[in-house]
């Protein structure tokens, strides 16, 4: 694009962010126009990064300094983080325009984003629907054309389930792929940072900004950066998809179940081989999910007591101080969650819950390792239903657990996997499916969704 | 299982979370559900499988011990409740002395 397109674009942006559509912004970046102004002189001289002329979003459980980082939560909603997190640092280096802090669900615990102390974001598709959760925020931004990009944090499915539920690309990393210094923590075993995007191509360019090892987080590894733009146009033939018999079953609507059979048949016309595959615990992953991701959420937010930063009930009773604090601060889901993850590490829980849990976790990574001896890439849809009217689970939390049926298990063997959009449902919604690669394998999935996107015909 | 509201009291207080007695009989039918859902997993013979803390299975990671630079205390500082110099204040925990 031209460089006076971009600029051009940034004040229609900042025209249409006066009514913050979609309620996707928590917070935006005052004075967008004088950084715009200099990215428009650098695009000019043809010395830019390589996110010039991209408008960015940041959920906003991630550090931006300067900026208040809220989480989502009366608890932070007046922290000011003192640094950047090192995937804003890779952004402001290649030259991305930030524009604000999405809304999540409160500390990214939630498949709606009903559960944000900032109010409920909706769907751009249709606004008395749910975007989906917990990067609500960052993917109805994209999807209603907002910004460019976003980056988004997913831990049980808070990329890929808002992505297909707004008919946008939406990646999460293979875990430990993209540093997580400055994302507020929230079950650290299986948070990852990841992308969302419009097009294939521009969460390949995000994620190649964001990868590789960092020093300042302990977790990220140190596997080689592939390129990954420069890959999406080799062939796919030759690789093997496998299709996971555990996917359909039940619940799934009818509709996203022909989508992915319709795609699945396209790939087997495009020459791919199609193979019928078992992940036999995966009707096993939410029950663990929810012991082990609620178990680390309860010893993450004990540090939200009300010394140190964000809400603070004075008190002189130190006790009641860290009582009052946590009870004025943390809303009803992520309260369920503390109290959950409590009991299940408490004693005489810990072996038949917490410890439990574990080792299911290693059964269901193993279902991954072994299907990958045999598939390249595994499809699947990403969510059962599509985009579910506001309100419709929200007082039901088990309902609200199980709409990540699809996205959990990936998390918990820590493989990276990406929804992509694949239609729209006869009523307009869109559908998404699910393609899980390899460890660090990234660039085959990227590959494979960006021929899908390319050839496959989208009524 | 059944999990009553004095169990949902126990756990709620070693969270160091107040609940309100509406709040309390809420969470305990909601986390009865949630705890009779998870229930299934103890239909897995699990007895040969070895826990999985992290994915990688990784060991420790470490790194040269370096100075380097670190926050500036005023910006990290402006987030705190209370601050006297560079230290967080706090209620007095010890009790019977005077200050």
């Amino acid at each position: 694009m031209s460089a006076s397109a971009f600029l051009t674009r940034v004040q229609e942006l900042n025209r249409r962010l006066e009514a913050n559509p979609y309620n996707a912004f928590i917070n935006l970046v005052p004075d967008l126009l004088p950084a715009a102004e200099r990215l428009d002189a650098k695009l000019c001289s043809g010395n830019a990064g390589p996110l010039a002329g991209y408008t960015v979003g940041i959920k906003d459980n991630i550090c931006v300094k300067g900026l208040p980082t809220t989480c989502g939560s009366k608890m932070l909603a007046q922290f000011i983080p003192p640094y950047n997190a090192t995937v804003v640092e890779r952004i402001l280096s290649a030259d991305g325009l930030l524009v604000g802090k999405t809304n999540l669900d409160e500390f990214a615990m939630g498949s709606s984003t009903e559960y944000s102390a900032f109010g409920t974001v909706r769907n751009p598709h249709d606004e008395k629907r749910v975007p989906g959760g917990s990067s609500g925020g960052s993917a109805a931004a994209v999807a209603g054309g907002l910004i460019d990009v976003a980056l988004g944090s997913d831990t049980g499915g808070s990329i890929r389930q808002p992505a297909a539920l707004c008919g946008i690309v939406g990646l999460k990393p293979t875990y430990g792929r993209v540093s997580r210094y400055g994302l507020v923590a929230f079950a650290s075993s299986l948070d990852q940072i990841g992308t969302f995007s419009r097009t294939v191509a521009d969460s390949a360019l995000l994620l190649q900004i964001i990868s590789g090892k960092d020093p300042l987080d302990a977790t990220s590894m140190a596997e080689p950066v592939p390129d990954f733009r420069a890959s999406l146009n080799k062939p796919v033939d030759g690789l093997c998809i496998g299709i996971p018999k555990e996917y359909f079953v039940p619940g799934l609507e009818s509709e996203i179940e022909q989508r992915t059979h319709s795609c699945q048949e396209f790939l087997a016309e495009s020459g791919l081989t199609i193979k019928t595959i078992s992940l036999p615990h995966t009707q096993y992953a939410i029950a663990t999910y929810y012991i082990i991701a609620t178990a680390e959420a309860s010893s993450n937010l004990a540090r939200y007591d009300g010394i140190r930063y964000g809400l603070s009930q004075t008190n002189s009773d130190l006790d009641l101080l860290y009582r009052q604090t946590r009870h004025a601060g943390f809303g009803p889901e992520v309260t369920r969650r503390i109290v959950l993850g409590t009991y299940v590490l408490s004693a005489g829980y810990y072996d038949a819950y917490y410890d439990k849990a574990q080792r299911v976790r290693r059964l269901i990574k193993e279902d991954f390792v072994n299907a990958f001896q045999e598939v390249d890439v595994i499809l699947t849809p990403t969510t059962p239903t599509t985009a579910f009217p506001i309100g419709e689970k929200i007082n039901d939390p088990l309902a609200m657990y199980l709409s990540d049926i699809f996205t959990v298990p990936a998390s918990l063997a820590g493989v990276p996997a990406l929804s992509l959009p694949i239609g729209k449902s006869s009523s307009g919604l869109p559908i998404g499916c699910q393609l899980i690669g390899n460890y660090f394998a990234e660039e085959t999935i990227l590959r494979l969704a960006h021929y899908i996107e390319r050839n496959y015909l989208c009524q | 299982m059944p999990i009553d509201v004095k169990t949902v009291k126990k756990i709620a207080d070693l969270a160091k979370l107040s609940l309100t007695s509406a709040e309390l009989e809420q969470y305990s039918t909601q986390l009865e559900k949630i705890v009779d859902y998870v229930e299934q997993l103890q239909k897995l013979d699990t007895s040969q499988v070895q826990p999985l803390a992290q994915v990688h299975d990784t060991t420790n990671v470490m790194r040269p011990d370096e100075v380097k630079p670190s926050l500036n205390p005023d910006e990290v500082f402006q987030n705190a409740p209370a601050r006297q110099a560079n230290y967080f204040v706090v209620p007095k925990v010890i009790k019977g002395t005077t200050a």
